[in-house]
């Protein structure tokens, strides 16, 4: 116990010989080999998002429609958010017939985040019946809606590209667990 | 309780007893709470910026990130208690290193790692919730229990 | 953000506290100081008082192994509103799996690459 070198886990695995060192290289190698292919995941995961920022970064569409969609009804609902004081700060952007507000609740209130939550989506909900609101206090969905209204500016961005981020942020919003 | 007990002893045995509740150490009741509010902060500090992480550089809500914080802080717990750091900062921080997952997953594993003399059915696969196993049980049984309570009330209840 | 952080670390660490007090005070080993607090978070969750604490503080209450207890009985509940009463048994692991599969795969992982210490 006394003198314990740094690491000995690691230390004894090479003083081990013979046939116990074969044996337990191949454990570690399968237990590399199980570990990197958990994180290997994860890369190509994060690679397909890049690549997808780079896709949506380069691509010209010089005859595609632009993205001048009326944003009337996502003010109002900023207007009206901001107006309340159970909300801290708020982003809003729609399409056609989608309206996706994501906002932030502030931190002494989200006790209560479950009872704002569905009281801002019944308010909304009233307020525009022609759209199919998705509304959010999560923190993941502000960030999204933040670059995606960010990227509305963005000339090379049309329609569809706009449609397809919002239905992707509100099937992240519905996920559970 | 502890008096019942006391009264079927031996006078010798009172006196005995005694003695050794004026010989116990004390412990330092105020300098431990510190310690674990201490380390159990930062720990928890710790899974807080990595679900940050997972939120900020993949696709997961405060929601779903939830799960993978749990499997990379019991990763963590994995690496500190293999190489023997996790028993140093439970002796210094008792339950605020017990209490979070990652004390979980260093029970689960130092059991496993402590019986992998015994070969790997009979020593890691039969002894490795050997001290987390109570901490399933009761979890489970009781989750059972009461949401079946629960659902029982809002279906039948009406509640 | 940084408030998140701070609830983090104090909801967490009086979390740990009353572990602490469990096993100074009422004098019990580290084993029955776990059961208890994860049957409190089954119970908590129970009367719906679990989900705003993590709300508030984040891993500050999901860190702890009270969550696992609010775990079990929420992914009871979530199969339980879907399936009927069957599904209490069937979706108790539905949330908490990734505690327990991550446990006993790094677990093995760690039998195999470090070796017990005398």
């Amino acid at each position: 116990m006394a003198a314990r070198q740094p690491f000995p886990g690691f230390a004894e695995i090479h003083k081990t010989n013979g046939l116990m060192e074969m044996k337990k290289w191949w454990l570690a190698a399968v237990a590399a080999i199980i570990a990197t292919s958990g994180c290997a995941k994860e890369e190509t995961e994060q690679k397909q998002s890049l690549q997808r920022a780079n896709l949506l970064r380069t691509h010209t569409s010089g005859t595609a429609k632009h993205a001048e969609l009326n944003q009337g009804p996502a003010e109002r609902a900023v207007a009206y958010l901001r107006q309340r004081d159970d909300v801290r700060d708020v982003v809003a952007v729609n399409s056609g017939d989608r309206l996706l507000v994501a906002y932030q609740i502030p931190h002494m209130k989200r006790w209560s985040r479950k009872q704002i939550e569905k009281d801002i989506d019944h308010k909304l909900r009233d307020m525009f019946p022609g759209y199919d609101v998705v509304s959010s206090s999560d923190l993941k969905i502000f960030w999204k809606t933040k670059e995606l209204k960010a990227n509305m500016d963005n000339p090379r961005w049309d329609e569809r590209k706009f449609n397809q981020e919002i239905r992707r942020i509100e099937k992240l919003s519905k996920e559970q667990t | 309780m502890a008096n019942e007990k006391r009264k079927k002893l031996t006078p010798v045995q009172q006196e005995y007893h005694l003695f050794e509740k004026e010989r116990e150490t004390k412990r330092p009741i105020v300098r431990n709470c510190v310690c674990a509010f201490l380390v159990g902060g930062i720990i928890c500090t710790i899974g807080q910026a990595i679900s940050y992480f997972y939120m900020y550089f993949f696709d997961f809500t405060e929601q779903t990130a939830g799960n993978p914080t749990v499997a990379t802080m019991v990763f963590l717990s994995m690496i500190l208690t293999g190489l023997g750091f996790y028993d140093r900062i439970a002796q210094f921080a008792g339950a605020g290193s017990a209490v979070p997952v990652t004390g979980f997953g260093n029970a689960v594993i130092s059991a496993a790692i402590e019986h992998r003399t015994e070969g790997f059915v009979l020593g890691v696969g039969s002894n490795m919730f050997k001290l987390a196993g109570s901490v399933i049980l009761f979890g489970t049984f009781s989750a059972f229990v009461i949401a079946l309570v629960k659902t029982i009330a809002t279906q039948w209840g009406g509640l | 953000m940084l408030a998140m952080f701070f609830w983090a670390f104090v909801v967490g660490g009086l979390i740990c506290v009353i572990g602490q007090i469990l096993m100074d005070v009422f004098k019990l080993t580290p084993a029955h100081t776990l059961t208890i607090l994860v049957v409190v978070g089954a119970i908590l969750d129970g009367f719906g008082l679990y989900e705003p604490l993590i709300d508030f503080a984040g891993a500050g209450a999901t860190i702890p192994i009270t969550s696992f207890g609010n775990a079990l009985v929420h992914g009871a509940m979530q199969e339980a509103e879907k399936h009927g009463i069957i599904g209490v048994l069937t979706g108790m692991f539905e949330v908490t799996s990734a505690g327990i599969s991550a446990a006993i795969v790094f677990g093995f992982i760690g039998a195999l690459l470090f070796r017990p210490k005398g």
